[in-house]
């Protein structure tokens, strides 16, 4: 620890409204290091953040014993000046009236004064990396991607040489190759400039990439803190443990006899719009899915994924192709009977449940379009499948809004069996969920593919899921298929740009944590 | 915070669901008839003034007939516009905002042209014309009303639905092999329903004014019915001498109003925190 | 940019014909024109002349073409009643709406912007609470009531100001503040809805995160992004305002296209009533029009650059 602490926090407490949501933290922050903050949703952490900034709603109630930046005054009061914060959500986080230019030079004006200001900014627009500053000054910001508003707003927030940059979750909203690369740019700039960093994060693998300290929180309380190898190598608390267990490690390849083909897609193409402006979402993309096998697909946003998806589901037409799902030509199969066939299961656990419906009626929605059962025996089968994804019988009287975020994807899972289709296909099912669900639900997924022989298409950006839970893979760049095969030979030995670029985003902790000290993975 | 709670929630309420019970039991709460005219007993003041009647205890009006009675029956009149009207007007612009958000493409610009064509007219007058070719009646009054009031629920149902059109629930049923109607009627109308109802009682709250209106321009009900505005229009020319006259009729169609709108505040209050 | 100016256009062009459409058939199918011209008391044979004369016997698609024609040359017709051109009777009395109608928005908009504002600043607040009540009472309030009330008050009882006509600009005062008090609740709500929704965007956390000058943060920052959907409702309001003068000026005794459409319709000159109704139409439509216009040219994201 070095002997000056930048900022020195003791006793946090953050009360709002009935909720404790800080319970009594001590945080220290030393020049030129990061510390890592790391906790599950609810855990505290930004609250914390916006704590140190003042920046939480009038009805919170804050109380610390001590709370100051080197210098001895309290870091709310220095906001922009020698504290300053950057957000998640980079694509609302600038105002849409007003240029970059403005907004830099705002900061700037404000606690240093009118002169200099633009020659910082240009000066800082560099520096983050981003091309031709003098350009970028006069853009609004929504003709900027999410990665570039992003970067204006770690200039901004580094206008006036701030001695602490405190990140919540800055990359979590960005492409995968963004992220590391925006990652490695702060990194950069903490080196550069000697800041002290507060990095607020869910994702380990991003602390074994940039922090040099490690606090862990859970339910308001920091149950571990120290540095970074040690507490990933040896964690000492079990919830840090619990963490570090449910990190998807890769799968050892199983053999599978080969099966014959439950999917086949042959020559997908799809666009949008009319001539120049074209968007060319699907150039002749094909797809084949054995039966009992689990095939995920990979690539950035704006690859071309999620239009598959919903092609092969059924709610979008290729221009040109076909699909054939068991054997059988679905390009111009009525919705009802496709739907037998194939089903989807969604990323938002939030959306994907009619929140006015109860589960029950969800779940016997299916039961009513496609069999001919009665309710009684609707509400039996509705009871075996809440069993099935591994939820309690009470939970048909549910609204989605009293359920979990893993809960309610089970439900969106249970849904999808309803019908006992021969394909499942998931899009993204596991992003908007803890780590520690996350490797729930991919659990589930496993038993079922197991006990049921489904067959499943996995959608993700996250590669580390993919490389746990797929037997092949495949990877796709703005519409085409690049690369696919055998998921352990594919990121052994990469072979397009693309895909070293997506393995390279990989924040894995595997070189850090003991591999010795975890149970394997059950198959 | 819960709907009992919300002051104006509970206000409103309470003085629309009285003016409802006034309506429904008007003959057993009304002291007279309120067609009865008589001549001795003309515009007689209410009993705060002197010279006024035991009989009569909100005084007669210029044709003798007892204005405690004609109010009372007044309620009927309004609630009955403005329950009629909201009911015509919210199917006719419910259905066309659905659609209009559900489909999009042709049928959104269609309907959107219709809605602006509806926007762009004026209503008042509009209805005024219409009463004065086809003549003056309750019904007329509530049909045309009806008939001009649905552009809210089509603007707020269209907006409403396109932003529910891709959800993944509504995808999910789609997916899952469920037809249009049912997903416009089971899955997104159901959702919709929030700020439908804060529109209903905005209109509610201007169909009674409108009639009030026509009846005060003499374009709407028609004498001898006991309609507020109707009221009103009948005694603005006495109303120097004996301002009650005026002052009562208004005061009921403020009630009525202002306990609408704070009971669809209040609505909007209550479902907006739950969200 | 250019394909949204060009679709607003398309749209306005659209409505300007179906509302012509409307009118026209408001003065020349839903009543007998001849009848109209001939008056009361005229024989069928008075009324077959008539219709040979004007023309009313021909197919109704000739008649409105003819009509379309007409109106773009500035010929509305002729009053059934005094024979006058009716283009003549409006521009007599446009001045006066125009006025009342400018001195209520006015009216509205000098109450409804500050009261707006502050109450979004203080959402719950002693003045939040009166803002509110106080929109909730203009919305409520029948405004002709209204409009008798205060000739009551102050006109009669305190005697301050002229309560009938429309000669002096002190006969305007009652009746903007009785029409104003229309628009009012809408606008105020708007710009509190509105700034209360700005405050709690992201972009606006920045600008507190940044460390910023409150002054700065709500004026600058805030309130110009608040404020755009202000212009298009002033302009609908506006134009509401125009329809409910009729309202206003007939209690007021003010000689405006509102009192004049009144007058109209009491006895059933339809030519007028068609005018009128064309012609406020017609001002809603450009008045949104160009409040679309403005508020593309002044968000960026509409305005579309590269």
């Amino acid at each position: 620890m070095t002997a000056q602490a930048q900022l020195e926090l003791r006793g946090l407490h953050v009360r709002i409204g009935e909720v404790h949501a800080v319970r009594g933290i001590d945080l220290d922050v030393a020049r030129g290091e990061t510390l890592a903050l790391v906790g599950e949703s609810g855990s505290g952490k930004s609250m914390t953040a916006l704590a140190l900034m003042g920046l939480l709603p009038p009805g919170a109630r804050v109380e610390a014993e001590t709370m100051r930046l080197e210098g001895g005054k309290p870091p709310a009061l220095l906001r922009g000046d020698r504290l300053s914060m950057v957000f998640q959500e980079p694509m609302t986080a600038l105002n849409p009236v007003f240029t970059v230019a403005d907004q830099l030079m705002a900061v700037f004006r404000r606690h240093r004064g009118a002169t200099g200001a633009r020659d910082r900014a240009l000066d800082l627009l560099g520096r983050v990396g981003l091309p031709d500053p003098q350009a970028q000054m006069a853009k609004y910001p929504h003709q900027l991607s999410g990665g570039q508003r992003q970067r204006v707003l770690i200039a901004m927030a580094l206008m006036c040489e701030p001695d602490l940059l405190i990140a919540d979750e800055p990359t979590t909203a960005l492409d995968v190759t963004t992220q590391v690369r925006l990652l490695d740019l702060l990194a950069g700039l903490q080196q550069e400039l000697g800041l002290g960093m507060l990095f607020i994060t869910h994702d380990l693998g991003v602390v074994g990439r940039i922090a040099h300290r490690v606090a862990v929180m859970q339910a308001g309380r920091i149950v571990e803190s120290g540095p970074r190898d040690a507490v990933l190598r040896a964690p000492r608390h079990a919830y840090t443990r619990a963490l570090i267990q449910s990190l998807p490690r890769p799968a050892t390849p199983a053999h599978r006899p080969p099966a014959p083909p439950v999917l086949e897609a042959r020559n997908l193409t799809r666009s949008y719009g009319r001539g120049v402006r074209a968007f060319h979402a699907l150039s002749d993309v094909s797809l084949r899915l054995e039966q009992g096998e689990i095939l995920g697909v990979v690539g950035e946003s704006g690859c071309g994924k999620s239009t598959m998806a919903r092609i092969l589901i059924g709610l979008d037409r290729p221009d040109l192709g076909d699909v054939r799902i068991a054997g059988q030509d679905a390009t111009t199969m009525h919705q009802r009977a496709r739907a037998r066939l194939i089903q989807p299961v969604f990323q938002d656990p939030f959306g994907s449940l009619n929140p006015g419906w109860t589960v029950g009626q969800i779940l016997e929605l299916p039961l009513k379009l496609h069999t001919t059962l009665d309710g009684k025996a609707r509400r039996a089968r509705v009871h075996d499948l809440l069993d099935s994804v591994g939820l309690p019988e009470r939970a048909h009287g549910s609204r989605p809004r009293a359920l979990s975020g893993g809960q309610r994807q089970r439900v969106a899972i249970a849904r999808a069996l309803a019908v006992d289709p021969r394909v499942i296909v998931c899009d993204e099912p596991t992003s908007a969920l803890d780590v520690s669900v996350q490797a729930q639900i991919l659990d589930l997924l496993r038993a079922l593919r197991r006990d049921r022989g489904l067959s499943l298409v996995f959608i993700s950006h996250d590669l580390a899921v993919v490389q746990a839970l797929c037997d092949r893979v495949m990877v796709m760049h703005r519409g085409a298929v690049v690369e696919q095969g055998q998921t352990a030979a594919v990121f052994a030995a990469p072979r397009h740009a693309q895909t070293r670029a997506l393995k390279e985003a990989i924040l894995g902790v595997a070189p850090l944590v003991e591999t010795a000290t975890m149970p394997a993975i059950q198959e | 915070m819960t709907a009992l709670r919300h002051g104006g929630f509970m206000i409103g309420g309470t003085v629309l669901l009285l003016l409802i019970l006034v309506a429904v039991f008007a003959p057993l709460l009304a002291p007279h008839d309120p067609y009865l005219q008589s001549l001795t007993t003309r515009t007689k003041p209410p009993f705060w003034h002197e010279g006024a009647l035991p009989g009569h205890p909100l005084g007669t009006d210029q044709l003798g007939r007892d204005y405690l009675s004609r109010l009372i029956y007044g309620t009927r009149i309004s609630l009955a516009v403005g329950f009629g009207a909201v009911l015509i007007s919210g199917a006719i612009g419910i259905s066309l905002g659905v659609m209009a958000g559900y489909f999009g493409g042709w049928t959104d610009t269609c309907i959107n042209a219709v809605i602006t064509t509806r926007l762009s007219l004026p209503v008042v007058l509009v209805a005024l014309a219409i009463v004065a070719v086809v003549g003056g009646s309750l019904t007329v009054v509530l049909l045309v009303i009806g008939l001009l009031l649905w552009d809210q629920f089509a603007v707020v149902a269209r907006t409403a639905t396109q932003q529910l059109r891709n959800a993944e629930y509504v995808a999910a049923a789609r997916a899952m092999g469920a037809g249009r109607w049912h997903i416009m009627v089971r899955e997104i109308l159901p959702n919709i329903r929030a700020p439908l109802i804060v529109v209903a009682t905005v209109e509610m709250a201007n169909a009674v004014l409108i009639e009030a209106a026509l009846s005060f321009l003499g374009l709407g009900v028609q004498a001898p019915l006991p309609s507020w505005g109707l009221m009103l229009s009948e005694g603005k020319n006495f109303m120097f001498f004996s301002p009650w006259i005026i002052t009562l009729p208004g005061l009921c169609l403020f009630a009525l109003a202002l306990s609408i709108n704070l009971l669809g505040d209040g609505l909007r209050d209550v479902q907006g925190s739950r969200r | 940019m250019l394909r949204f100016v060009i679709r607003r256009l398309a749209l306005a062009v659209f409505v300007v014909f179906a509302i012509s459409i409307i009118t026209f058939t408001l003065s020349h199918v839903a009543v007998d024109p001849a009848a109209g011209v001939a008056g009361d008391s005229a024989t069928d044979d008075d009324l077959a002349a008539v219709r040979a004369q004007y023309g009313f016997d021909r197919p109704l698609i000739v008649q409105y073409a003819a009509y379309i024609a007409n109106v773009a040359q500035g010929d509305l017709g002729r009053s059934y009643l005094s024979g006058q051109p009716v283009t003549t009777l409006l521009a007599e009395r446009i001045p006066a709406t125009a006025l009342l109608a400018s001195l209520s928005i006015l009216f509205a908009l000098g109450l409804a912007l500050p009261l707006g504002v502050l109450a979004a600043l203080r959402p719950n607040s002693t003045l939040d609470r009166c803002a509110l009540t106080l929109a909730v009472v203009g919305q409520a309030i029948p405004n002709f009531w209204a409009g008798l009330l205060l000739i009551l008050l102050f006109g009669v009882k305190l005697g301050w100001l002229p309560i009938s006509g429309s000669s002096t600009l002190a006969h305007f005062v009652l009746p903007a503040i009785t029409l104003g008090s229309f628009a009012m609740p809408a606008l105020m709500r708007l710009i509190r809805a509105g700034m209360i929704d700005v405050l709690e965007t992201d972009y606006i956390r920045t600008a507190n995160a940044m460390g910023l000058a409150r002054r700065t943060v709500l004026f600058k920052y805030a309130l110009r992004n608040a404020i755009l959907p202000v212009i298009s409702l002033t302009a609908v309001q506006f134009g509401f305002m125009l329809g409910g003068s009729i309202i206003v000026e007939s209690v007021f005794a003010i000689q405006g296209i509102g009192y004049l459409a009144w007058q109209s319709m009491s006895r059933s000159d339809m030519p007028v009533i068609q005018a009128i109704v064309l012609f406020i139409s017609l001002v809603y439509i450009v008045l949104t029009l160009l409040a679309d216009l403005l508020n593309a040219a002044l968000d960026p994201r509409i305005r579309g650059a590269a």
